[in-house]
């Protein structure tokens, strides 16, 4: 199932990717952030109007800036500010940019790798 | 395009019963499987072993093995049952009535069953257990 | 043209269920422009799977929305089996089907109220949810609850549906379409309701696919995409045809989630009708790991659900891409060039799920 594959990419190939699924007729359904204790992966997820899915995966630090695909594809710009307000990773030359209030957490960036993760 | 299509359907209701109960003179009917609240149905039963309060997804149990003390913190509870299902010796239920309403969450945020009861009223053992 | 005013709409709206805030930029009565903003009700479940046993954690995971809790608590569990390759008995994925299909039914009918209620219809919204009683009626006498069925386990089901109860489910749900059919034909034919939402808010089939709707509002716009008919739980063995329209206005949007409720009713007496006997559960080994991604329809739209194990009890990740997330871009399409007077028809037809959607 190409449900399960996650491509391996570089962060500065992310854009060029996008290019390629929105020429293929892909469309984004999802950005999230996951994370070990070591390690933060940043995932892309498009789909096609067939059903057919594929996503990409790059590894990405906290304060890492990743340049934003909303200008490819117009909602990744919600999934960008989410990510950055709860995991600390910046986007650059996102459409709609909440500056970090999209969601205001007590706690900074509550998502991302904390000490008590490394421990 | 029809003007007021709803109306067959208000001039039916205009002239029938209420769908709704009239609430303190009726009491609403609930079904064998509602789960209303967690009760430890049989006390005598129960080994102490803590694996309601160590499985439970909000925290609302307590079990202390050395007191014999098993308390269910009610304004925790989600009552999803999760105990009821996993308590290896069966002595948990869950009753079909809700929880009554509280004013305050002292003496009735807990029910405590063994031989150590509630502090507020230590002298009676049936009566917090019907107030909770 | 005439002097900008910015409108803040919500959080705090009483056509609003849940904390949506629009700022909106109007020109007279025209909105030129808006800008949303969540994080009102944002509670960071996704975090807790951290400090939650993944069996424990569906009771969480069901608890993000009230409406969905059942899709929910069941792409939970099809994503944790589907991690630790856990093949669940034929039962389980009718019965997942049916209260699927039944809380497809109760959302669709609590929508319809809410939108009745949003164009000042108070009657219809009262007959709507009059009706929907009676299928809230179901699930607490099968589940033991009416919102929260916390039946969903990791590998089956707690509780089963024994053949007479489902026979007599089949009598109730007869009954309660019929009841349906008259708030549906309120919806389709009648002119003040017409008036409202014909023409208001139109998407077309590109914008819908280029915004990323999900979905009735993908739906309505003529896009043919059900989640569905992938084929998870029972949907591979039932027969049906993702229901679209095409004017892509909130009329249309309304007809594809009133045509989807008898739909849903034809789903259930199909899946009630091959039901097998057998077991429902299997015994679930070891802990999850590595990652997997799923894909389900909630009546609100496509929801995606991603799971990242690590061998040990505790999830590293579990996330969900409720539809309301995808469907706020398309919202902020229709509200341009819209009468302020719209804007809660418009904020409603996406069927907006905050609690859904910030999680």
């Amino acid at each position: 199932m190409t449900d399960q594959t996650f491509n391996p990419v570089t962060v500065e190939e992310i854009v060029d990717h996008s290019f390629k699924y929105a020429n293929d007729g892909y469309r984004l359904i999802q950005i999230h952030c996951t994370k070990t204790p070591e390690e933060m992966f940043i995932i892309y997820t498009f789909e096609k109007l067939d059903l057919s899915c594929e996503s990409i995966k790059a590894n990405v630090q906290v304060g890492d800036t990743v340049q934003s695909i909303s200008k490819i594809f117009h909602p990744a710009f919600l999934y960008e500010n989410e990510i950055h307000d709860l995991y600390g990773v910046n986007f650059s030359g996102m459409i709609v940019d909440f500056q970090g209030t999209l969601y205001e957490t007590a706690v900074k960036q509550a998502f991302s790798i904390t000490a008590s993760d490394k421990e | 395009m029809a003007f007021n299509v709803i109306s067959k359907t208000v001039m039916k209701s205009l002239f029938s019963k209420p769908a709704t109960a009239m609430y303190p003179v009726i009491k609403n009917e609930f079904y064998p499987n509602t789960r209303g609240s967690i009760e430890m149905a049989h006390i005598d039963n129960c080994t102490f072993c803590g694996i309601c309060s160590k499985r439970c997804p909000a925290d609302a149990i307590a079990v202390d093995r050395a007191e014999k003390r098993w308390e269910i913190d009610r304004i925790r509870c989600i009552a999803c049952s999760f105990c009821v299902q996993l308590c290896p010796k069966n002595c948990l239920s869950a009753e079909r009535q809700y929880t009554a309403p509280m004013t305050d969450k002292s003496h009735k945020l807990f029910t405590i069953y063994g031989q150590v009861v509630s502090q507020e009223d230590a002298s009676q053992e049936d009566v917090s257990q019907e107030d909770a | 043209m005439g002097e900008r005013t910015i409108i803040p709409f919500g959080p705090q709206h009483p056509v609003l269920p849940e904390p949506l805030h629009l700022d909106l930029i109007l020109e007279d009565e025209k909105v030129v422009g808006a800008v949303p903003s969540i994080g009102f009700v944002h509670r960071g479940l996704e975090k807790l799977v951290e400090k939650r046993d993944f069996n424990e954690m569906i009771y969480v995971i069901e608890r993000i929305c009230g409406i969905c809790s059942f899709i929910h608590s069941q792409g939970y569990a099809q994503t944790i089996e589907g991690l630790m390759g856990v093949e669940i008995p034929a039962r389980v994925k009718y019965l997942r089907t049916i209260w699927g299909e039944l809380s497809r039914i109760h959302s669709h009918l609590l929508w319809l109220g809410l939108m009745a209620d949003a164009y000042g219809f108070e009657s219809l919204f009262m007959h709507c949810w009059r009706v929907r009683e009676k299928i809230l009626d179901i699930f607490e006498e099968t589940t033991g609850g009416r919102v929260i069925f916390s039946v969903c386990k990791v590998g089956g089901l707690w509780k089963d549906i024994d053949n007479e109860t489902l026979k007599r489910i089949v009598t109730v749900l007869k009954d309660v379409e019929k009841e349906t059919k008259k708030m549906a034909d309120v919806f389709t034919r009648d002119y003040t309701v017409q008036k409202r939402t014909r023409g208001v808010g139109v998407i077309t089939y590109q914008e819908a696919i280029d915004l990323g709707a999900v979905g009735p509002t993908l739906r309505g716009s003529g896009v043919v995409q059900d989640m569905r008919t992938l084929g998870y739980a029972a949907y591979g063995d039932l027969v049906f045809e993702p229901i679209v329209e095409k004017d892509g206005d909130c009329y249309a949007r309304t007809i594809v989630r009133v045509r989807e409720i008898s739909q849903s009713f034809d789903l259930i007496y199909q899946a009630i009708n091959k039901i097998p006997d057998g077991e429902i559960d299997v015994k679930v080994k070891g802990n999850p790991n590595g990652e997997f991604l799923t894909r389900l329809e909630q009546p609100r739209g496509q929801v995606v659900y991603y799971a990242k194990g690590n061998g040990t009890k505790y999830l590293d990740r579990f996330r969900v891409r409720t539809p309301t997330f995808a469907n706020i871009p398309p919202l902020l399409k229709m509200l341009p060039g819209a009468d302020l007077a719209d804007v809660p028809v418009l904020a409603l037809s996406i069927d907006p799920c905050i609690s859904c959607t910030e999680r």
